[in-house]
């Protein structure tokens, strides 16, 4: 039996096109507890919306597919449940805060009965009470005037306040897990900054765990306590924050590293693009789905897809140079270990929380 | 509140108004000459009428009169509310004809818009829904039908079958409410195709949208998904055409009304132009301006009502 | 916000009630109680399966003859133009002499008597009402005549009668010259009628003239409104005009008060549905839901049951019109008063073979003077008493190539080749395009010409057109009157379809034809008259400008429980007058 909130083994998922089966996840394990951030990290395409979209089952079933895996969240296994059964779960146990807020409300209905329409429909309430909880939720997440805001159109509201609506409504009924897709990509950076504070105001307020989708290093730094890697629609490395940027295990991730704007040094950008692209997950490569772009790409990498092994205490990858044998017929590469990958804006973040080098 | 909105919505109908009154001006004045511009005159018909009698007919008529003197005589007359008399027709005023027909051809119109939207949504919505399966297949099918099947083959179909053969209901006059069933499931077929295909069409996009996704992750059912959140927002873009749609359907189907015989105004928009009945075709003209620019001006409105995002005030 | 949402909603759900609503009363019944047919409305439905052929049914005593027929466009009686106004005038209005199947009998007349010099003919009347009571008297017969006479009431058939009648002082007065006053058409006193003529008009018996009474007070008072409802228009006649629905039907209801409701016209109500689509018009009659069609299309005629088709000869002739003008080129002109080329035309053509295949209604024709023009005597026919000399009705290819080589001779053309292109205008409609098509066709396989292009223009485009003299072929249709004068007067010298612009430019000039037509028109013994007309024909198929196709006729469908359906297209008339329906 699982003593995690969420925890999810070996997750597979795949699309049934016309043009094929779009293998989207390929055996995704991660866990989540309660009252903590796990980031997941990644560039567009690799999986992981479809992942924690995959967990409500918001994905429209046909054409995804759970292929295997299993998903279990407080002990109960989600992957069977019917569609019925999960509207239970959704908004009420897991909340989503989608990237555009603009476009994830619905233009033409008030702000107010689209939160209520979210509260009543998991809990017996009645109308008056919905709407005071609405309204004392919008106040909650620092909108000014929530009864003005509760009768307003989506479109009357700017970026950053419909971001904010989004949370407020993705909280209405005190969910255990806020899963965030790439919440502050849409906005500007003091907005951003504003947003990820309100989360963490409100994690530390109800204790939920946090799943956040992101490719801004950043705000992963920031929010995070562990951190997830995916690349092609596996984990290919997760670890606590330290871990993953003080050690990383996984070429991929030193090329996510690598190709991180430096904000505070611009004269001295290293700004380092990963060559080439990601594979075509219609045909996954039989081999290491990051071969074809891995600088040390070996002769097994081609052939067979690495194992996720452990390289410390919560912190695994998959990589065959992290084999022994790796070693033995190639030297592991410097990189990572003696070169400084975290930028000064990512070292603040972490210096704050106290993450350090030798990890904690 | 009420008075801070409802002043800006008070000039935007007056605003309407100046432009309602411009076009309707305009449309009247280009209408008026354009239509001198045709060869031929109202009395020539398949009976020999000397180049005498048909001066004096011009004459009796006023229309050896200047143009210009024509026009002021007729604006006169359309300001007191007067089409005057057919030039076809001894005796009939245009005002009776559209008072005694409009009636009829609007509530076939309207009949057929009450039955033919609900029921083309309703497909275009199942065939969205149930997309690429027999469902859809069978929708679209239907559709195609009843786009590439001349109306008056389905209204021969129809008679034939449920008006002579079965017995069900008249085969054609306009006596009752039975009577107006035939014609009015014929004029409600394009309708029907028509917002079928939209419909289907929009909701597709829609489906896409990611508030329905966030409708979804608050656990909605599907039912109210579609609904409360996909079908009003997959509706906005039809309610642009609505009003010329509306417009048009009101003032009657020619085919339709001749085929069910039927006293709509269809038939007098084709014969009054074929015989160059010019008192006849103005008065219909600005009749049916009128009736689309109030159409389009309700439909305008409703749209604010419908979307948010475009509302007048 | 709300407030204005809930308030334009409020409207626009009170703007489709009250559509609803008054749709409501769109209905038209077609009868009287329409208006408080709500009940009747209502049990429409439920009734629909069996209740609609009982519609027709509940006329089981015969009270009721429903049928189809086109809608008169006025019951404006002065200005009307159309046979279907006549139809409804003769079923609602007396006559001094009413026609029955081409013969004229008195009706309001008692009694009446002409002037040895054959000009003066008086009528004595009997003493007659409106439908609405009011008595008729003989002023309101001559306001009939005078009205249409007058250049301001908008008339269009002032000439006609001047032409058919050549009452005294009455082209003056159209072209207001003279008082009303001095129109040999006066009431002497309310129940003395006098018509006087400039000359004898020999096909004038004193009977053969369609008067109906027309109140002039009442025409004063509607104004342009006269005529355009059943309440702008008094009846007095067999039927009283009770309802009209623009577009769907006109109800009759028998007026007893009419002088002779005892023997003509019993029948009870006549319901007259417009003729829409011919399929849904035979649907209808094959439904029992009406009793007759009056005009049934070429397409139908093999549908419906043979023995229920009755063939009504019509009047008019349609003919291929040339335009020996030429539209001002000479060269053309030549040609198309070319007599050979004529003739090459017209044997050219099997009018039996294109008659049968392109209008099944028609009969073929290679002269004017056809049945039911009547001859030396009233009983017998032109067309028997005086055989012409004209193209054989299947036609003579032989000889159209022989003919058309003497053209060419004369012309001084070495083939076919060299001819100029000619215009062929007609209607842009079905029937006048197949015709068209067939005609230029045939002249091509039998003559080889390919000279000859088809111009399809709107009708009232194309009359303008031809008016214009602005073609070179023309598909005309005339009609054929009662008399051989209404179609030979057309011809001479002047004549209304010769002379179209009324400003001395005829397409056809022939002197001994004027002079025989003249000659004709004012002699009073039929024979001798007859014989005249007869020479005139000749002439006109010889030297007219005109290749004869056929004249029209209409397959009426009655139903077989229907007895005495007459109509007669000399008379404007659907006789309905002897009418019984046997249910």
């Amino acid at each position: 039996m699982s003593e995690h909130l969420l925890e999810v083994k070996d997750l597979k998922v795949s699309f049934d096109t016309y043009a094929g089966e779009v293998k989207a996840v390929r055996g995704v394990s991660f866990y989540l507890d309660g009252g903590e951030t796990l980031a997941i990290v990644g560039e567009s395409g690799c999986g992981k919306s479809v992942t924690i979209q995959t967990v409500m089952r918001l994905n429209p079933e046909p054409p995804a597919r759970i292929v295997g895996g299993s998903i279990l969240y407080k002990g109960e296994e989600l992957t069977s449940k019917t569609d019925k059964e999960m509207r239970s779960y959704r908004g009420k146990e897991f909340s989503m805060i989608f990237q555009d807020a603009m476009t994830s409300l619905n233009p033409v209905v008030r702000i107010g009965k689209q939160m209520c329409e979210a509260i009543r429909i998991h809990e017996k309430v009645s109308h008056e009470e919905a709407k005071r909880r609405a309204i004392e939720m919008l106040g909650k997440v620092g909108l000014s005037n929530p009864e003005t805001v509760y009768r307003r159109y989506p479109h009357t509201m700017s970026g950053g306040q419909r971001q904010r609506v989004m949370i407020a409504m993705a909280l209405c009924c005190h969910p255990s897990i806020l899963m965030a897709d790439e919440p502050t990509t849409a906005l500007d950076v003091t907005t951003q900054a504003q947003i990820l504070e309100l989360m963490q105001d409100i994690q530390r307020e109800t204790g939920c765990g946090i799943i956040l989708i992101t490719h801004n290093l950043g705000v992963v730094a920031r929010m995070a306590e562990r951190v997830a890697v995916m690349y092609a629609g596996q984990i290919v490395e997760k670890g606590k924050l330290s871990d993953i940027f003080y050690h990383p295990k996984h070429p991929y991730t030193w090329g996510l590293l690598g190709s991180m704007p430096d904000m505070q040094e611009r004269s001295d950008s290293r700004l380092t693009a990963i060559p080439g692209s990601p594979p075509d997950l219609f045909a996954p490569p039989k081999g290491c789905g990051f071969a074809a772009r891995c600088p040390y790409c070996m002769e097994i990498c081609l052939q067979s897809d690495p194992e996720e092994s452990p390289v410390g205490e919560g912190h695994t990858a998959r990589c065959w140079l992290l084999n022994p044998y790796a070693a033995a017929c190639r030297p592991v590469p410097p990189v990572g270990r003696d070169k400084q990958l975290v930028t000064p804006e990512v070292a603040g973040y972490l210096e704050r929380k106290g993450v350090t080098q030798d990890g904690q | 509140m009420v008075c801070k909105e409802l002043i800006p919505l008070k000039k935007y109908i007056l605003q309407r108004l100046v432009i309602s009154v411009i076009t309707l001006w305009l449309i009247v004045t280009v209408c008026f000459f354009l239509l001198r511009l045709l060869p031929g005159n109202p009395f020539a018909s398949t009976t020999i009428m000397t180049q005498e009698t048909l001066d004096r007919m011009m004459a009796y008529y006023g229309l050896d009169q200047p143009l210009w003197k024509q026009y002021l005589t007729y604006m006169g007359n359309l300001l007191q509310g007067n089409f005057g008399y057919s030039l076809k027709y001894a005796g009939r005023s245009v005002n009776y004809v559209i008072a005694s027909t409009f009636p009829v051809s609007a509530q076939l119109g309207f009949q057929a818009l009450v039955f033919g939207i609900p029921v083309g949504l309703l497909l275009g919505i199942l065939a969205a829904k149930f997309r690429g399966r027999a469902m859809d297949a069978g929708i679209n099918v239907f559709v195609i039908i009843c786009t590439a099947v001349p109306t008056f083959i389905i209204a021969a179909l129809l008679q034939f079958v449920l008006g002579l053969k079965l017995g069900l209901f008249p085969v054609a006059q306009w006596k009752s409410f039975s009577y107006t069933i035939l014609p009015t499931l014929c004029l409600s077929l394009g309708t029907i195709s028509g917002y079928a295909r939209s419909m289907r069409t929009l909701m597709l996009e829609v489906d896409r949208q990611d508030y329905l996704k966030t409708a979804k992750a608050k656990g909605l059912g599907n039912a109210r998904i579609v609904i409360f959140h996909q079908i009003r927002n997959a509706i906005i873009p039809m309610i642009t055409n609505l009003g010329t749609e509306i417009a048009g359907m009101l003032m009657g189907s020619y085919v339709i009304e001749k085929i069910f015989s039927i006293p709509g105004m269809g038939a007098y928009f084709v014969d009054s132009i074929q015989g160059l009945d010019y008192t006849m075709v103005m008065g219909l003209v600005i009749f049916q301006a009128v009736i689309v620019i109030v159409a389009n001006f309700i439909v305008d409105l409703l749209y604010g009502i419908i979307d948010p995002r475009i509302r007048v005030a | 916000m709300t407030n204005r949402k809930k308030w334009l909603t409020l409207g626009i759900t009170v703007a489709m009630a009250l559509s609803v609503l008054s749709s409501c009363g769109t209905y038209s019944d077609g009868s009287t109680l329409s208006d408080s047919g709500e009940s009747a409305s209502e049990s429409g439905s439920s009734t629909a399966s069996s209740g609609e052929s009982s519609e027709g049914t509940s006329s089981g005593t015969g009270d009721t003859f429903t049928f189809i027929a086109t809608q008169p466009n006025t019951l404006n009686m002065i200005q009307s133009q159309s046979n279907l106004d006549n139809y409804c005038f003769y079923l609602t209005q007396e006559m001094l002499f009413r026609p029955y199947d081409g013969v004229y009998t008195a009706e309001v007349v008692d009694d009446w008597e002409v002037d040895e010099t054959n000009t003066v003919y008086t009528y004595h009347l009997k003493e007659t009402n409106w439908s609405d009571g009011t008595p008729i008297t003989a002023d309101d017969f001559a306001y009939y005549l005078l009205a249409q006479l007058d250049p301001n009431m908008g008339s269009a058939n002032a000439s006609t009668l001047i032409t058919n009648y050549g009452f005294l002082n009455a082209q003056a007065y159209y072209n207001g010259e003279c008082d009303v006053s001095e129109v040999g058409i006066k009431a002497l006193d309310d129940y003395t009628l006098q018509l006087t003529l400039e000359k004898p008009v020999a096909d004038f018996d004193g009977t053969n003239i369609n008067v109906y009474p027309l109140d002039a007070d009442f025409v004063a008072e509607q104004g342009e409104a006269l005529g355009g409802t059943p309440e702008n228009y008094m009846c007095s006649g067999p039927y009283v005009l009770t309802d009209w629905t623009y577009g769907s039907s006109l109800t009759y209801e028998k007026n007893d008060q009419w002088l002779l409701a005892d023997e003509q016209f019993q029948v009870q109500t006549l319901k007259m549905l417009e003729a829409s689509d011919m399929n849904t018009s035979v649907s209808m009659f094959e439904s029992g839901e009406v009793d007759m069609i009056l005009t049934v299309d070429n397409d139908y005629l093999d549908i419906l049951p043979e023995d229920c088709l009755q063939y009504f000869p019509f009047n008019a002739i349609k003919a291929v019109q040339f335009n020996t003008l030429g539209q001002g080129d000479a060269e053309k002109a030549a040609l198309l008063s070319n007599e050979n080329f004529r003739y090459a035309l017209s044997y050219a053509l099997n009018r039996e073979a294109i008659v049968a295949a392109v209008s099944p209604t028609d009969t073929p024709i290679n002269r004017y003077m056809i049945a039911p023009m009547t001859g030396n005597t009233p009983e017998s026919l032109f067309e028997d008493d005086y055989p012409v000399e004209s193209v054989p009705l299947s036609g003579d290819a032989d000889q159209a190539k022989t003919y058309l080589q003497a053209a060419l001779d004369e012309l001084g053309y070495t083939s076919v080749d060299e001819l100029p292109e000619l215009s062929y205008l007609t209607f842009e409609n079905d029937n006048y395009r197949l015709m068209a098509e067939t005609l230029v066709d045939q002249w091509n396989q039998v003559l080889g010409l390919d000279n000859i292009s088809i111009e399809l223009k709107p009708i009232p485009d194309a009359i303008q057109s031809m008016m214009s003299y602005q073609y070179d072929l023309y598909y005309t249709s005339l009609g054929g009157g009662t008399a051989p004068s209404t179609f030979l007067n057309y011809w001479i010298t002047g004549g209304s379809a010769n002379d179209v612009a009324a400003n001395g430019t005829n397409i056809f000039s022939n002197a001994d034809y004027d002079a025989l037509v003249s000659e004709a028109t004012s002699t009073m013994d039929r024979e001798t008259r007859m014989g005249l007309y007869a020479q005139a024909e000749q002439i006109l198929i010889d030297e007219g400008p005109l290749v004869m196709i056929s004249t029209s006729g209409i397959y009426s469908a009655v139903a077989d429980y229907v007895d005495g359906f007459m109509y007669n297209s000399n008379d404007n008339a659907i006789e309905l007058n002897y009418l019984t329906v046997n249910k």
